[in-house]
């Protein structure tokens, strides 16, 4: 079994759960299905990354020259960092308008039909 | 110069006229606006007919080849000619058809810019710009077709010309972009002189069937001939300029133009002369039985348009010159016929054909003008619909090769020769004579002489052709058909007898069967008692159009938001297919040598608790804070795989957001009650697990075959440049701040909108104080305590972020739980910190300005600088201007994610308002 | 790193996780709230703390520097631990009130 295998059957895992939550349809259901949706979806951009233990992208402060393949590809880890936070705010977001909208109509039954 | 007037006059004339309010000003500024138009063509007359091209250029959209060319060569000429002087004609006309209409200024208004939009299609010299103009004449077509507009006939014609040219518009766009990539220009002039190589292009077929579907819904062939007789619904004025001379011509007029380029292959021939043949005889049988003044000319129209284009079809340069000639004849007679048409209408306020009857009684000058123009139309001797029919005759006759139309086409024309006889004499004979008139709203009587003049002069043109061609027509005809051709010019002769040969033979033969059908038709048949033909083709338009608005309705209904299971359902499989298409199509492309690295010790673990917690978090029988709960599992294992996959700052933020997760679902868990779970079917159940595991198998499958190669990446040179670019150790956070820092301006923005547009969703019923926890003394003392080392802790993350795993997100993130925890523990959000509003407004304007110093040094916005003083106590302290814009980010990550906490915690009860 | 610190870590290390466990296995087995509630606030205490000083006695062998930072989150641990086992029961006790024969030992604190 190797890393690769396994981050990208983590990703499987976590995306078949997030669907199945979604497609119940339900309003708690959804925000369970987007919640881990976006932990599939963060993992899967960090794999682009070819992530790797121990290769941290933490540069020594005054060598010179470095070899790229002793560290991981930053850039995805800084998209991901981003999209984490950007997340949050998106569930929380969802969740206003959620109780806005059974406000408006009295009960969660938007999700259906 | 002269050319940019002539395009542009009709366009400011119809902008001023929009503003009049008097009939007679406007009738003033329209007709001196088509007669100084018809001047400056007549100033141009002699060079172009002398074989000129004038030309004027201004350059429009240099970078893609396109300038706004004017150009007028014979054919052009003619054209315009026809425009600008049959508008003339028309709005004397109008001036009296709708005498004492307050909507009079409009109608000249629009009648004026569709003559400005048709001078530009004739005039234009540039590919774009002719098609620009095309989509123009239908608009100005579509606004005049509707100008009754409430009346539902009115309506309805409108919007079929508009769907059907509209649609030939679309058509032509995309044969001219063809056509000017094929010819490498889109100026006119070049293309015309690349026609071989266009016909040689592997384009042309697509070329060929838009351009053939933009000229036959503008010309109404078949099979969009429906649309003009709907068309009939406009004003008579409209009729007779745009729905018989004009407008139809434009097709005609592009059929001519671009037959040097695009003409004289067998494609062209087949598919032009079928058109035009079908076209002819369909039109000419459904005129005979019309009881419709109008719809009896609409259908005529139809049939000679399908002449002409079966003329061009042919393909030989004698037809070509026939067509020319036939364009202006029918005008000249059609337009006549049409203003005729409407005088009866006027005077007898109707205008059924079973109703108007023996009107010679009442309007003799009338009559005979308009039994001249129908009997030009009938192809008499001693007229000019007969010079061209007879070239139409013996163009047929001398069509060879092709063998089943060779022998078809002189039949063809035969009976289309008998029909437009038929239905000439059926508009003379059941308008003025066939006895008195029945149940007339009105008494007729002869209309006013201005309004009678416009016909008389059509009809004068058309006997003075018929007579004496050569000297009237001659030198015009021969230069625009000269110009048609682009080459040489065939011997053809105009004269008025050929002696005995084959078309004047047919010509006698149409016109006695042709009286002989009618007379038959009318006498024996009852030809007022039958039923319209069913006017084929619009019923197939209202069934399209009606199809394409149900299935948007279904479309709609599938893709509206409470379909969610659906959207769902897609969004899997659209994962799925993303993920096989490539294995479909080949597979990927070969393995690189794998990279497989170690996994990280308890990584087995990790995988099995991130597992094993999301698929319990699926479970519906879970009470909701305990798939929370699991939730926050999941999110743990994810924060521990970044943590042993070397991102340490991953690692930290994720853990700060699961507990900011968790803490905003919980607060809104309170307010948001779960219902039950819907009771679903096995079977449903099965269906959704299927469609679940193949979109996330998909999607794992893709990372996987992602994860097995590795493409050049920019981020060896942020690695390589991190500390020598930006002054920074940890990469990720130098790509944050610095080398993306743009990016990330653009994200705390995001960031930011989210928090106050749920602020906002939550303000009204926000509540000052939580009441639940009121009275509680550990919780505030303990937070007392923790506070501050909870600050100090978010400080030194913020502090060493640029080297170390840290920054501003994570610090900010840190920061604001243990605010939030404070307002939760004080309970009250006005607690003395947690100002979410100023901490989002403090850190975006920080960000800003750190982005817009270096904008005021002189470098582009958000550039860093660094240093590395050494302070005495301290020593060395990294110092970058980055270190600003991440304290901006951190600012913004506190606001924003208290502002969201809150906003839940402390709405107001349910019920309790 | 001396034998006898080795070993000290080992203990701490094994004390700390059985805590834990069975703080876990008391959350399962004992019957209603209050009882439920104990046991995992022990153990968090306990096992959390054992964990973190095992922790910081084996970076100040092997670091040799200053380990005090990995005191800092037992402190945190022993403040917060019981505060929000507190929170818990006076959470609980807010949506159950008292039956009407009252402790004297415990005002009615449901508001």
């Amino acid at each position: 079994m190797t890393l690769e295998l396994m981050l990208a059957s983590q990703i499987a895992i976590l995306v078949a759960c997030a669907l199945y939550c979604l497609m119940r349809g339900r309003l708690f259901d959804v925000i369970v299905g987007i919640t881990l949706l976006s932990y599939g979806v963060n993992l899967f951009l960090f794999a682009m990354g070819r992530p790797a233990p121990d290769k941290a992208p933490i540069v020594p402060a005054h060598g010179g020259a470095l070899s790229p393949a002793d560290y991981v590809d930053p850039l995805p880890q800084a998209l991901v960092l981003t999209a984490i936070v950007i997340g949050f705010a998106m569930t929380g977001l969802m969740v206003a308008l959620a109780l806005r909208r059974k406000q408006a109509d009295g009960d969660d039954a938007g999700a259906e039909q | 110069m002269t050319l940019l007037t002539i395009c542009l006059l009709p366009w400011c004339a119809a902008l001023l006229l929009a503003r009049l309010r008097s009939a007679t000003a406007a009738f003033a500024l329209a007709g001196a606006c088509a007669l100084v138009v018809l001047g400056l063509l007549g100033q141009m007359a002699q060079a172009v007919w002398a074989g000129q091209t004038l030309q004027s250029s201004v350059a429009w959209l240099p970078a893609l080849g396109v300038s706004a060319t004017l150009r007028i060569d014979a054919l052009a000429w003619l054209f315009a000619t026809l425009v600008s002087g049959i508008g003339a004609l028309v709005i004397l006309y109008a001036r009296y058809y709708m005498d004492g209409d307050e909507r009079l200024p409009r109608f000249f208004a629009l009648l004026c810019a569709f003559m400005g939009a048709m001078l530009g299609v004739v005039l234009a010299g540039d590919l774009v710009l002719l098609a620009m103009f095309w989509e123009l004449t239908s608009l100005a077509s579509f606004l005049l077709i509707a100008f009754n507009a409430p009346d539902r006939g009115a309506v309805r014609g409108a919007r079929a010309a508009l769907a059907v040219t509209g649609m030939g518009g679309l058509a032509l766009m995309a044969a001219v972009v063809m056509l000017g990539r094929a010819a490498g220009s889109f100026d006119l002039a070049t293309v015309l002189a690349a026609g071989d190589v266009v016909r040689a292009d592997p384009r042309y077929p697509w070329i060929l069937t838009c351009f053939l579907l933009a000229v036959f819904s503008k010309s109404a062939q078949f099979p969009f001939q429906f649309w003009l007789a709907r068309a009939m619904a406009a004003p008579t004025p409209v009729s007779a300029y745009l729905h018989s001379a004009t407008l139809v011509k434009a097709g005609i007029f592009l059929l001519l133009r671009f037959y040097p380029v695009l003409g004289g292959t067998d494609a062209w021939f087949f598919a032009v002369s079928t058109a035009g043949a079908i076209t002819l005889l369909l039109g000419g049988v459904a005129a005979v039985f019309q009881h419709d003044l109008k719809g009896l000319l609409a259908y005529s129209t139809v049939s000679h348009l399908g002449l002409i284009t079966l003329l061009i079809g042919f393909s030989t340069p004698t037809a070509i010159v026939a067509a020319v000639f036939h364009v202006i004849n029918h005008a000249t007679f059609k337009a006549s016929l049409f203003m005729a048409a409407g005088i009866v209408d006027h005077e007898c306020g109707t205008r059924d054909l079973r109703n108007v009857n023996g009107m010679w009684r009442y309007m003799p000058l009338t009559g005979s003008l308009a039994i001249v123009a129908a009997a030009a139309m009938a192809g008499v001797p001693l007229l000019n619909g007969f010079l061209s029919k007879e070239m139409f005759f013996g163009e047929a006759l001398a069509l060879e090769g092709h063998d089943p139309i060779a022998l078809l086409a002189p039949l063809a024309a035969l009976l289309a020769g008998a029909a437009g006889v038929a239905y000439s004499a059926r508009f003379v004979h059941d308008v003025f004579f066939n006895g008195a008139p029945i149940n007339l709203p009105r008494t007729p009587h002869e209309p006013p002489l201005w309004m009678a003049a416009p016909v008389a002069v059509l009809v004068l043109l058309c006997l003075l052709v018929g007579l004496i061609p050569t000297p009237i027509i001659g030198a015009p005809l021969a230069a625009a058909a000269h110009a048609a051709l682009g080459g040489s010019l065939p011997s053809y002769s105009l004269a008025l007898w050929h002696g005995f040969n084959g078309p004047l033979a047919m010509s006698a033969l149409a016109l006695v069967s042709g009286v002989g059908i009618y007379a038959v038709l009318m006498r024996k048949r009852a030809l007022h008692q039958r039923p319209l033909p069913d006017p084929w083709g619009y019923r197939q338009f209202e069934r399209l159009l009606l199809t394409l608005a149900r299935s948007g309705v279904v479309l709609v209904r599938q893709l509206r938001g409470d379909r969610m299971r659906l959207q769902m359902a897609v969004l899997a499989l659209a994962a799925v297919l993303a993920a096989g298409w490539p294995l479909l199509g080949g597979g990927f492309e070969a393995h690189l040598p794998e990279l497989t690295a170690a996994i990280p010790q308890g990584g087995i673990i990790v995988w099995v608790v991130g597992a094993v917690f999301a698929i319990a978090a699926t479970s519906a029988r879970n009470q909701p804070v305990t798939v929370l709960l699991f939730l926050g599992a999941v999110g743990l294992a994810v924060a521990l795989a970044f943590a042993g996959l070397s991102a340490p700052d991953l690692s930290l933020t994720q853990l700060f957001v699961e507990v900011a997760t968790v803490l905003l679902l919980l607060l809104a868990l309170q307010r948001l009650p779960v219902e039950a779970p819907p009771v679903r079917s096995l079977g449903k159940r099965l269906r959704y697990a299927a469609i679940a595991v193949a979109g996330g198998g998909g999607t794992g499958w893709l990372a996987w075959e992602a994860m097995l190669r590795k493409p050049p990446a920019i981020s060896d040179y942020q690695l390589a440049n991190a500390v020598s670019g930006a002054g920074g150790t940890n990469a990720v956070n130098v790509i944050i701040v610095d080398f993306r820092g743009f990016d990330t301006l653009g994200e705390i923005t995001v960031l930011a909108a989210a928090a106050l547009i749920v602020w906002a969703f939550l303000a009204r019923e926000r509540a000052g104080v939580l009441g639940r926890f009121q009275g509680s003394f550990m919780l505030p003392t303990a937070v007392k305590i923790v506070m501050p080392f909870a600050a100090l802790v978010a400080v030194h993350l913020y502090l060493r972020g640029h080297n170390l795993p840290g920054g501003g997100f994570v610090a900010g993130l840190l920061l604001a739980i243990g605010l939030v925890l404070e307002a939760l523990a004080l309970g009250s959000w006005r607690s003395p910190h947690a100002r979410p509003v100023r901490w989002l407004a403090a850190g975006l304007g920080l960000a800003l300005l750190t982005g817009a110093a270096s904008l005021a040094l002189g470098y582009p916005f958000l550039t860093s600088a660094f240093g590395h003083p050494v302070l005495p106590v301290l020593g060395e302290i990294p110092l970058a201007s980055a270190a600003l814009f991440d304290l901006g980010v951190l600012a913004v990550v506190v606001g924003a994610t208290v502002m969201l906490i809150l906003a839940f915690a402390f709405g107001r009860e349910e019920g309790k308002k | 790193m001396p034998m006898w610190a080795d070993i000290c870590v080992a203990v701490l290390l094994i004390v700390g996780a059985l805590a834990a466990l069975i703080g876990t296995w008391g959350m399962l087995r004992l019957p209603d709230f209050m009882t439920r509630l104990h046991a995992p606030t022990k153990a968090a205490t306990l096992g959390a703390g054992c964990a973190l000083a095992a922790l910081a006695l084996r970076f100040y062998f092997v670091e040799g520097g200053s380990s005090l930072r990995y005191l800092i989150p037992l402190g945190f641990v022993f403040v917060t631990a019981p505060v929000s086992a507190h929170m818990l029961a006076r959470a609980w006790r807010a949506r159950h009130p008292v039956t009407p024969k009252p402790d004297p030992a415990m005002p009615s604190a449901s508001p």
